[in-house]
């Protein structure tokens, strides 16, 4: 009778425990997700460029250096006439735990021919932090006057330590704007 | 009843967490990384019906 009722009570407990097994499982598979996110989504070192043409931003995001596109020809910005001064800002965050020391080397580049040093210099990151905002500008007005069907291409290419980032875009002429029509 | 209904909670904050991260990181996820996640959500709703399948659900 005693057996009896010790094989009951041990074929309760490992049903309620297989139950409760499947829950385990469901919270281990919750955590791996969130340790996933956390080492390969989080961690890391990435790079936001801004750049601002006038008065219209462009916000170049980490993820964008991840396409296959982008890798190659990099980020185009298209609406670029002579006489604006296009401003960029660069600055990486250092998900990691440890130090960075970065050196960042921004070249504008026409034809693959180095033209002007934009920028040169660096600094140490700490341990999950961001540093310190990285400012250049490119006086277009210094470059090259386009033609009146198609302007000249340049790259502005950010290097820090063996990464590179490439902004390009043509210069093309100042806008010209009709003359409103009179009715009369 | 009130079993259920916390269930029904942790339920959906995990389901809430799950859809932050989401959005907030899968960008940044490699190749790998997201085929795990997707093998790792696949085994968290399996184990969750199983567990409520075993609840007399």
């Amino acid at each position: 009778m005693t057996g009896m009722v010790l094989t009951v009570k041990i074929y309760c407990m490992s049903t309620k425990r297989i139950g409760n097994l499947w829950l385990y499982l469901a919270i281990a598979c919750f955590l791996g997700i969130v340790a996933v996110f956390f080492v390969d989504g989080y961690m890391g070192v990435y790079d936001v460029v801004e750049v601002r043409v006038g008065d219209v931003p462009h916000k170049i995001e980490p993820d964008y250096w991840e396409r296959d596109y982008a890798k190659g020809d990099g980020y185009y910005i298209y609406e670029v006439r002579q006489g604006d001064v296009v401003q960029f800002s660069y600055q990486i965050a250092n998900r990691r735990f440890s130090d960075l020391r970065v050196d960042v080397e921004v070249f504008l580049l026409e034809g693959g021919q180095e033209i002007k040093e934009l920028f040169s210099g660096g600094s140490r990151v700490n341990v999950f932090s961001l540093s310190p905002v990285y400012e250049w500008t490119v006086d277009t007005t210094e470059l090259e006057v386009p033609g009146e069907y198609g302007g000249h291409t340049y790259t502005v290419n950010i290097s820090r330590g063996g990464v590179e980032r490439k902004v390009r875009f043509q210069l093309a002429q100042p806008a010209k704007y009709l003359p409103s029509p009179r009715y009369e | 009843m009130k079993t259920y209904v916390l269930y029904g909670f942790g339920i959906l904050l995990c389901v809430s967490g799950l859809v932050y991260l989401s959005i907030e990181y899968i960008r940044y996820l490699s190749e790998f990384g997201k085929l795990g996640a997707l093998f790792l959500s696949v085994g968290l709703f399996a184990s969750l019906g199983k567990y409520f399948q075993g609840k007399g659900w």
